[in-house]
């Protein structure tokens, strides 16, 4: 019984390993993958190119009318296609009159406004001009003025000193100490005008550093060339601060060159009367005599004042000590430069060279900040800072040599008085101190006459000052040309009736009026213009682009199957800005064909040259390195039995395309067998079942 | 009660090296319901040399049957191998019973010159490994054209010594008077074999079976040696090309191995236990 049950058991032991036997086996078959084996053949690799795209208009025609004008009527749709002369749309008649009334209307106005811009600047000119006179002959009668007082004063010392000298050869004292009170007398004058010079110096100096000052700060409002100007305006103090440190003995010199360089209008005339080294007047032997004449531009209209200046100048003849009055150089506008002098430097703060800036450079330039104007002015003065200090030192070095000179002279005198009688003493005292008044108003008179030489000159330059320029007139002029075009062209519309009609034959493309409103800035018709023909924009993917080039014959058939071109030439090909992975190929479609809008595809087919081994592109495989590979199969020993495994052949492709691919000779030959099929996936290693 | 006592600590004493010896039959049962993850951490230090020591539980954490599932649907291998091992066993078994039982009658039963020779020279053959015989049998084999095939393992082991040897104890036991009067009846020798030798030696015979089955079954040196068609091999080669990642395919192909030495093994016992004791009765 027992030994029955073990029986039983292993019965059942084995019918169930029968069982798993079966159902192993069945499911170790149905795991298989049934494949197809093929040899590598020798075809050649077609590459098919296609894409579509678009037909585009080779050119688009925009209509354009007035802006603002109300559309009457608009006759064409988008899509339509329209011949020449054909009517687009139509203007309000009444309202393209109102626009030519109104348009005269602001013509009329520019006009009126011209006229008012003209005027004003007439008045303004004139203002300016009696201004500039005024000024020149305010700087004339001050000049007279100093004149006739420095004469009188001189006419007062010299009779001083005459009766002095009268007394002293009635009361008939040595000659030796005559001659040491002459000679004393002598070296005190000489003080006195040195200390004059010197005083004229600085004035002259303090006159220079305002101008450059001014010059400099205008010229920096002006804009961007303020920089420059100023910079030429600093320059020009460096120049003059260069020649202020030349010797003190010759200081006249330097002055006068200097003056000479800097103003172009100077005229410097020395010694007319009385004067030179060959003077017999010892009084007069120091005495500079200088006359100046002072030219006033014809265009400034001011003959009268001119012909006062030279009256006063010449009829006075005046002996001033040490007096050198420059000519002042102003704006050619109000001066006419002297033709001697007309080649000469321009003035400090005045020049113009090419470097200057134009107005319009001037009024891009921001304005320059109070800031940056007493940096400027800083600058300038700084400049100038040496020069004036030394300029003072000079004055003050004078006033002491003239007051030593003088205390010399007094007590040669006070000795010679000691030696006389208290009662003839006394006499010669108050004649001596009349000479000495005489002596001090004198000098007065001669500083009082260069202040008053110097104050005039700046009064006639600021006069001629040139206003700011003003371009309103240039304006309204332009905008009355501008409306006068748009006159025009109104009038051209209402000659036509305000028709609009197509310039070409073409397909309206884009309507951008309205029936009712007003015409748009812009275009108002957009016409595809079909006497340029059209063509045919198809995309493509880049990795294509190899298969095509410029000039390949295509065959291009429209969306709908209709209509079928064939060989028409590739026009170009380019890169898709959107997209770089697309290229974009152009095609010239042949008029009348297809029209513009419609939608086409574009193909091509090149084969390469034959390759030895193709084979289905689904016979190629790609690992995790990108390499390609094929799948071989070969017989295995298993414990199944004899089964087909398959093995890895890796392989070079040479070409391919959507359905072949050509491979490089080497690793595989044709008579190989590959897989080719396959009904599940089959990997190396994979034990496969060859099904054909 | 102290006779009981004994007897306890006896068992118990007992129940240690029993537990030794079948904890190789629990270890291969219990892995047969664990995951591959769960093999993996027991095992992984021994055979696939991570960090740490192996261990083993006999009770599963999270016992499953894809071990089972996937011996028995998903590894043709196995019945392949299965199926060779049993063509083997059998086809041996079978040779032997045809040629081993007649050759153990003869040597026991019939007197001829050079006799004692000839068992001598079984007992020699018998004792000698395979080691010994590999080289000239594989000589003869190829001479044959035998090599890398079944018979090539089956030829061999049917002319085994080893069965002829305990048979010929069986038949030598049987008395003389037996046969006296089978003969006196007037059975001729062939009719005394079938009829008298056969049935009485018949314990023998099942249990020089069972000894030959046990040995055949797991029969892996002549299979290495001989065959090279991985198809013919027999189940005892299926484990050595169990690596860790089928474990627990090892582990059941294990179980279902045993499972037909187990049933032979309790079919046969008493057979068995005389065939060794055969065994071991000196001359």
């Amino acid at each position: 019984m027992r030994r029955s049950k073990l029986a039983g058991m292993t019965g059942m032991f084995l019918v169930l390993m029968i069982l798993f036997t079966v159902l192993s086996r069945a499911a170790d078959s149905a795991g298989i993958a049934n494949v197809t084996l093929g040899r590598p053949q020798n075809m050649m690799i077609a590459h098919e190119v296609r894409g579509t795209g678009r037909v585009e208009q080779n050119q688009e025609r925009a209509v354009i009318t007035e802006a603002g004008q109300r559309v009457a009527a608009v006759y064409v749709n988008e899509g339509q296609q329209v011949e020449e002369g054909e009517l687009l749309f139509e203007l309000d008649l009444d309202s393209l009159k109102e626009n030519i009334l109104a348009q005269r209307q602001e013509i009329r106005k520019l006009e009126l406004q011209l006229q008012d811009v003209s005027s004003q600047e007439s008045v303004s000119e004139k203002r300016r001009a009696n201004e500039q006179a005024q000024a020149a002959e305010n700087y004339s009668l001050s000049a007279s003025r100093a004149s006739v007082s420095l004469s009188h004063a001189q006419e007062n010392l010299e009779k001083a000193k005459k009766e002095l000298k009268e007394y002293r050869e009635k009361e008939g004292g040595s000659v030796e100490d005559t001659l040491a009170e002459q000679e004393l007398e002598q070296v005190c004058e000489e003080c006195s005008a040195a200390y004059i010079q010197a005083q004229q110096d600085l004035h002259t100096l303090q006159w220079r550093i305002e101008k450059a000052v001014d010059d400099a700060l205008r010229q920096a409002g002006q804009g961007s060339a303020s920089g420059k100007l100023a910079e030429n305006a600093l320059r020009q103090g460096e120049q003059e601060g260069a020649s202020a440190e030349e010797p003190e003995g010759e200081a006249d010199q330097v002055l006068s060159d200097s003056l000479a360089e800097t103003v172009p209008n100077t005229q410097i005339k020395t010694g007319s009367a009385g004067m030179g080294e060959g003077s017999k007047d010892p009084d007069l032997d120091t005495i500079l005599t200088a006359d100046f004449e002072v030219n006033i531009s014809e265009s400034a209209a001011l003959p009268a004042q001119e012909k006062t200046a030279e009256m006063n100048a010449e009829s006075s003849d005046i002996q001033i000590d040490d007096i050198i009055i420059e000519e002042i150089g102003l704006d050619n506008n109000q001066w006419n430069p002297d033709t001697e002098s007309g080649g000469g430097l321009p003035g400090p703060g005045l020049e113009s060279d090419g470097t200057e800036n134009s107005p319009a450079e001037n009024n891009t330039a921001p304005p320059p900040t109070q800031q940056e104007l007493d940096r400027i002015e800083q600058e300038v003065r700084s400049q100038y800072a040496a020069d004036l200090e030394a300029a003072e030192q000079a004055v003050a070095d004078a006033l002491a040599e003239k007051q030593k000179a003088e205390a010399a002279l007094e007590d040669c005198r006070q000795k010679m008085l000691a030696a006389h009688g208290s009662q003839s003493a006394e006499q010669e005292q108050q004649l001596i101190d009349a000479v000495k008044a005489a002596q001090m108003a004198y000098e007065d008179a001669v500083i009082a006459a260069n202040e008053a030489s110097v104050t005039g000159k700046r009064q006639v330059e600021t006069a001629g000052l040139p206003e700011a320029e003003n371009s309103t007139g240039d304006i309204y002029e332009l905008d009355l040309v501008q409306k006068k075009r748009e006159l025009s062209r109104l009038k051209k519309l209402k000659k036509v009736k305000g028709k609009i009609k197509a310039p070409v034959d073409g397909i309206v493309t884009g309507v951008h009026v309205t029936t009712g409103e007003q015409t748009p800035n812009g275009t108002a018709v957009m016409l595809a213009d079909l006497t340029k023909g059209c063509r045919l924009t198809a995309e493509i993917p880049q990795d294509q682009e190899k298969y095509i080039g410029r000039g390949d014959l295509v065959t291009v058939k429209s969306g709908d199957g209709k209509t079928t071109l064939e060989e028409l030439p590739v026009e170009s090909i380019a890169a898709k800005a959107e997209d770089e992975s697309v290229r974009l190929v152009t095609v010239q479609i042949p008029e009348g064909r297809l029209q513009p809008g419609t939608t086409a595809e574009l193909s091509l087919t090149k084969k390469s040259a034959a390759y030895p081994l193709c084979i289905p592109l689904a016979a190629l495989y790609l690992d995790e390195k990108n390499q390609t590979y094929v799948l071989a199969v070969q017989e295995i020993n298993s414990v199944l039995g004899t089964e087909m495994q398959a093995f890895k052949v890796m392989v070079t492709v040479e070409d391919r395309n959507d359905r072949y691919a050509a491979l490089a000779q080497g690793s595989i030959n044709s008579s190989q067998n590959v897989i080719v099929s396959s009904d599940r996936p089959v990997s190396e290693g994979s034990r496969v079942r060859v099904v054909s | 009660m102290k006779r009981k006592i004994r007897n306890f600590v006896i068992t118990c004493l007992l129940c240690i090296p029993a537990a030794v010896t079948v904890f190789p039959v629990l270890f291969a049962l219990s892995g047969v319901f664990m995951s591959g993850y769960e093999l993996k951490q027991y095992l992984g230090p021994v055979l696939a040399g991570t960090d740490g020591m192996a261990r083993w539980s006999l009770i599963p954490r999270i016992p499953t049957l894809a071990p089972l599932v996937e011996l028995l649907i998903d590894s043709p291998q196995f019945f392949v191998m299965f199926w060779n091992s049993v063509k083997l066993t059998l086809g041996i078994l079978a040779g032997q019973l045809l040629v081993g039982v007649p050759a153990a009658w003869g040597l026991a039963r019939f007197s001829f010159p050079g006799r004692k020779l000839l068992y001598t020279l079984y007992l020699v053959l018998m004792l000698m490994p395979f080691q010994v015989l590999m080289l000239p049998q594989y000589i003869v084999l190829d001479r044959l054209s035998l090599l890398d095939t079944h018979a090539g393992i089956i030829l061999p082991a049917v002319f085994s010594t080893f069965p002829v040897f305990i048979m010929y104890r069986f038949f030598h036991g049987i008395p003389e008077a037996v046969l006296e009067a089978a003969r006196i009846d007037g059975a001729d020798n062939l009719q005394i074999f079938l009829r008298i030798g056969i049935p009485l030696g018949s314990a023998g015979i099942v249990s020089a079976m069972i000894l030959g089955f046990l040995e055949y079954w797991n029969l892996i040196e002549q299979p290495m040696t001989y065959l090279k068609t991985r198809a013919l091999w027999p189940l005892s080669l299926f484990l050595p090309e169990i690596g860790l990642d089928e474990a627990g395919t090892g582990f059941t192909a294990a179980v279902m191995m045993l499972i037909p030495a187990l049933l032979v093994f309790l079919g046969g016992q008493d057979y068995l236990e005389q065939g060794i004791a055969a065994a071991a009765v000196k001359e």
